[in-house]
């Protein structure tokens, strides 16, 4: 989830409605967003932001927009702004995106703003907005990346297009020697962390200005000349790529609205695309998607379970800074162009009810009659826990994720087991196939104890039958002590399964886990749901246990399964 | 009421103990048990209550004796140094004196010691001669120092004289001295003893256990049996089960649900991504896939997925058809969907619920047991229970969400102080953080909840308003047993878990958790 920090003073400043920390706190859920801390030495608030789908609210400017429409229903028409844009500087502000871009990263979108950079805390939040937009909508610039630029040391046209890994060079950000591409994405720290995005293309995507210098290898890197902008910075160009032309240009509407609150004058770019993936062949940015939703009072308002009437839709819609107009029962509702999330009315109510107040609805209770029920395993589980807490066993509790050493070497036990692909840590690398790995584990771990010990856990284990994964929930049991054998650890196994009523046999067996000749697999209707045995010293010791131990394994869920079909 | 005799309670030890020191007068308590043949504490056990009860006097008196030191010890086995220097003599005459003390085997200090000694008491004497200086016996007569260690070694008493000998040895290190402390018994009223003893031995002899002989034959009568000393704690239970403290939580939340109208709901801990993501409208290329990063099972993907299941949500990521949606946009990839994941979020039992007939109106909830990728330490663990849960009805609308979400906070956190805040879920609209006010705690995080997106439902054919929960389980449990630390609430030690389920029984007793 992205974190914001910023300068509360210059949060503050942009919401002239509220004077203090507090009221800002206040205000914050209405953006999905939390108070985060404030240091109060720097004067830096942290806020951390819930909405993953809501990149304009990911900056000052942006999350004070919101909050100040919120309190004012007021919000700048940028749409409208947007459409009566023109280039008063110069006409030939366009991008030409190349053919060869359109099967690796085929948009690119941009614009051009009068905005001085006074500061060093404004160059510093300009460039955490375009790298959380990057980074947490452009997943990690997979998607979206985005580069700023002094736009005076540029000329245009700029070309988008895909060149050879060694067919030039340039100094990338923070290096004065100049490297080919190829080279940055091995030597530079921010070419090897993105590298893996297009180090797979026979050649890599570049951004290049009108006399042939280039601007940036996209997603890595701007050049050092011409790719950077610093205190002092007037003019500036604002470009983002990416896969999704959508959201291309979303990134790109987002930074202008922002740079115009904060007192900026934009212009636009236009990008003319050479290939056929756009939906247009020539795009003006900041891009209007003129997305308007149509919806009835009912499909607003029935979903909330109150009464509101049509003044009151219209107002908690404005504040939450949509255009809206009505006809009757028809609601039209004009979406700003830097949001993207509005994708069903359900959208739109959740704004309204966030305008109206969480608090302020009524209760409803449910009315409905409906029967609770466990799951249809639970009442054999709940029965063979008690048999077993009836029996003098201590229930304990384990974790799922195991690891081969435990639930195999361990235990001298072959049988497959599924692993996990991306590890995090290597004592969690496999489900458990079996309890009693597990159970021995926490013997391991209460060595200190007086014995014997008799403890027990039902628990959910994955076997792999046929290569699929299948989990069962199972009855993992070990008795351990002085005196411990697998004769009186029989006598309680034969109070639980004769309790059960269910017909079952004990056939010996050979496994490797127990003593040869003291183990016994517990047959239920021809299927085996079971293993019990006197364990074998060489995993007691591999456990570091130095007391005999017997007890086993019932799989409840197979044994349920075989008594259904015996009746 | 009963006579002051009858006030005192006496039991078969205590008896056998006054009627020894009848005898004896005054007594220590190796005296009593030697006499009786019960081991010494028991006797000191037993004077203690019998002063307690005033039939006893107990009185302290603190002496000096001496013990063996490691070199007693030694001596008392191979002879003290002038023993030994002796024994060399009459066995082998006079000696030169610079080479005696290589000649017997002693050390310079042990010969020192041993030589002054036998000098000072004119055992030996020394004759100057052309060769040097010669030690003989005299005929001065020497008791070796051996048998007077032994004396001190079996604790005999000592006399004036050998009171002197023991200070001296104590200086040459082999004995050494010690205080003891030696409590003695005396009765001060023999005669109300001795009418107690009487009164006693009237009511007939003392036994420990009741027979099936004397049920039978009815002896129990003609038998007094011995007092149960509550003072001594009784021996641990060789056997004692129970329940985990942590279970039995999950029993009391499974048994909430249960009685408020929900069925529960069961799936596997390895799924297609399809139910744990794609079927809740997580788009396979979105943020919002990122905040639920899952372990992925190192097999072939799941073929078994139904084909259709898997047409209604592409088509609904797509282009939100069937949905009155506009869809994520994007080309939906049909093996990402199919990859198996480890379960990470207990909403993924919801989907698959939707997915197959569920009953409307109709409640469901799952206790999952669920895997986040994430760093793992002592509070982040591997793999963890979420409680989740839908309610299906035709008349769900956000306000009845709220209800039941205070309803919740009232049940399991037992507080009607409730903050409702706006949220993000990728598959609810609206969504709402539910967070209570726990005495002595503060504000904390409950749950989430949300009524489902038509994208969700609408695939599966499910048109009425779905209300998807999920409240955290550990944080009301640990509350439930005031715990502070989630670490001990899914506690491994033996003995930490007795306390959890103390703690478990005790709120079930005072009623905290009902």
């Amino acid at each position: 989830m992205p974190k914001l920090e910023v300068n509360l003073d210059n949060l503050l400043s942009l919401i002239p409605q509220i004077k203090t920390v507090e009221e800002l706190e206040e205000l914050l859920p209405i953006a999905k967003a939390e108070f985060d801390g404030l240091d109060e030495e720097k004067g830096v608030i942290n806020v951390e932001l819930n909405d993953t789908n809501r990149p304009d609210l990911w900056s000052a400017a942006g999350l004070a927009r919101l909050l100040r429409g919120y309190l004012t229903g007021k919000y700048r028409d940028y749409d409208k702004e947007w459409s009566q844009l023109v280039n008063e500087k110069d006409e030939n502000k366009y991008i030409i995106t190349k053919k060869d871009t359109k099967q690796y990263r085929p948009f690119v979108a941009a614009f051009l703003a009068d905005f001085e950079i006074k500061n060093e805390d404004l160059l510093v939040e300009l460039i955490q907005t375009q790298e959380k937009i990057a980074s947490v909508f452009g997943k990690k610039r997979e998607r979206i990346s985005m580069g700023l630029y002094n736009a005076e040391l540029i000329e245009f046209p700029i070309t988008y297009g895909m060149y050879n890994p060694e067919e030039i060079k340039f100094a990338p950000l923070q290096f004065e020697e100049e490297l080919s591409l190829k080279e940055i994405l091995e030597k530079h720290p921010t070419g090897v962390e993105y590298a893996h995005i297009i180090n797979k293309w026979p050649k890599y995507p570049v951004l290049m200005d009108a006399k042939q210098r280039p601007l940036s290898l996209v997603p890595i890197i701007n050049s050092n000349d011409l790719g950077r902008i610093d205190i002092g910075s007037k003019y500036l160009l604002i470009e983002a790529t990416g896969t999704s032309f959508e959201h291309t240009n979303l990134a790109v509407n987002v930074f202008a609205a922002d740079i115009e609150d904060m007192g900026g004058k934009i212009y636009p770019v236009t990008i003319r695309y050479e290939h056929d993936a756009s939906p247009e062949n020539e795009v003006v940015l900041p891009y209007s998607f003129n997305y308007v939703h149509k919806a009835s009072k009912n499909e607003l308002v029935k979903l909330l379970g109150i009464e509101l009437n049509n003044t009151q839709i219209k107002e908690l819609l404005t504040k939450m800074g949509y255009f809206v107009s009505s006809r009757g029962e028809k609601f039209t509702v004009r979406v700003p162009s830097y949001r993207r999330d509005i994708m069903h009315t359900v959208d739109l109510v959740e704004d309204i009810a966030i305008a109206y107040g969480y608090d302020n609805f009524k209760e409803v209770p449910l009315e409905s009659y409906t029967i609770g029920q466990a799951k249809p395993i639970q009442a054999a589980i709940d029965a063979i826990r008690d048999l077993m807490i009836g029996l003098g066993y201590m229930e304990v509790f384990t974790y799922v994720l195991s690891n081969e050493d435990d639930c195999k070497t361990k235990m001298r036990s072959e049988e497959p087991i599924v692993k996990i692909k991306n590890v995090m840590s290597q004592s969690f690398s496999v489900l458990r196939n079996s309890m009693l790995p597990v159970l021995f584990k926490i013997e391991s771990e209460n060595t200190g104890t007086k014995y014997p010990h008799r403890i027990f856990e039902v628990g959910e284990i994955v076997k792999l039958r046929e290569n699929k994964p299948v989990t069962i929930v199972s009855l993992g049991i070990i008795n351990i002590g002085q005196s411990v054998n697998l004769s009186n650890t029989m006598s309680d196994i034969w109070a639980l399964l004769s309790t059960t009523g269910v017909e079952y046999e004990l056939k010996e067996t050979n496994d490797s886990r127990f003593m040869e000749g003291r183990c016994a697999n517990v047959v239920v209707n021809g299927k085996i749901v079971g293993t019990v045995g006197e364990f074998h010293p060489e995993v007691l010791s591999n456990w570091g246990l130095g007391l005999p131990a017997a007890g086993g394994e019932i799989f409840i869920t197979d044994l349920v399964e075989a008594a259904k079909q015996l009746s | 009421m009963g006579t002051k005799n009858e006030t005192v309670q006496l039991n078969e030890p205590e008896v056998k103990v006054l009627e020894t020191l009848l005898t004896l007068g005054k007594a220590s308590a190796e005296q009593l048990g030697r006499k009786i043949g019960v081991d010494t504490g028991a006797i000191t056990a037993t004077c203690e209550r019998l002063a307690q009860k005033g039939l006893v006097k107990i009185m302290r008196e603190e002496k000096t004796g001496f013990i063996l030191t490691e070199d007693g010890e030694k001596y008392c086995e191979i002879g003290a140094p002038e023993d030994r220097l002796v024994e060399f003599l009459k066995q082998n005459g006079p000696q030169k004196l610079d080479e005696l003390a290589e000649k017997v085997g002693l050390s310079k200090q042990e010969f020192s010691g041993a030589f002054g000694q036998l000098m000072k008491t004119r055992v030996l004497s020394v004759k100057k001669t052309e060769e040097g200086k010669i030690v003989q016996l005299t005929d001065v007569p020497f008791t070796p120092t051996k048998e007077f260690l032994l004396k001190i070694k079996e604790n005999k008493k000592l006399s004036k004289e050998e009171e002197k000998l023991a200070k001296q040895l104590v200086k040459r290190g082999m004995i050494q001295t010690v205080t003891s402390v030696t409590l003695w018994y005396e009765i001060p009223d023999k005669q109300k003893v001795k009418e107690l003893i009487e009164e006693w031995k009237q009511k007939g002899p003392e036994v420990t256990n009741l027979t099936p002989k004397m049920i039978r034959t009815g002896s129990w009568r003609n038998v007094r049996f011995k007092r149960y000393d509550l003072s001594i704690p009784p021996p641990f239970p060789s056997r004692w089960g129970m329940r985990h403290g942590y279970y039995a939580f999950l029993d009391y939340i499974r048994q909430k649900f249960i009685a408020l109208g929900f069925k529960e709901m069961e799936g596997g801990l390895v799924i297609p991504e399809f139910w744990n993501m794609d079927a809740l409208y997580m788009p396979q290329f979105h943020p919002a896939r990122a905040i639920h990063d899952a372990y992925y099972a190192d097999l072939p993907i799941d073929q078994e997925l139904e084909e259709e299941f898997i047409d209604a949500v592409a088509k609904v990521h797509e282009t939100g058809e069937g949905a009155d949606s506009r869809g994520w946009g994007y080309k939906f990839d049909r093996n990402v969907t199919r990859r198996l994941v480890l379960r990470s979020q207990g909403t993924a039992l919801s989907s698959w619920t939707l997915a197959h007939n569920p009953e409307i109106p109709g409640r469901y909830f799952a206790i999952a047991k669920c895997f986040r990728y994430d760093k793992i330490d002592a509070t982040h663990l591997p793999d963890f229970y979420q409680v989740e849960g839908i309610v299906l009805d035709e008349n769900n609308s956000f306000g009845t969400l709220l209800s039941l979400l205070k309803l919740f906070a009232k049940e399991f956190a037992g507080t009607e102080k409730i903050k409702l805040a706006p949220a993000y879920f990728p598959f609810t609209e609206p969504s709402v953080e539910l967070h209570a006010q726990i005495p002595g705690v503060g504000w904390i995080e409950l749950g989430g909840a949300g009524i489902f997106r038509p994208e969700v439902t609408k695939p599966f054919g499910i048109d009425v308003p779905v209300i998807a929960w999920g409240l955290g389980l550990d944080r009301i449990g640990m509350f439930a047993l005031g715990i502070k630390d989630i670490r001990h609430l899914l506690s491994r030690d033996f003995e930490e878990l007795r306390d959890l389920n103390r703690r478990m029984t005790n709120a079930k007793i005072r009623g905290k958790l009902r």
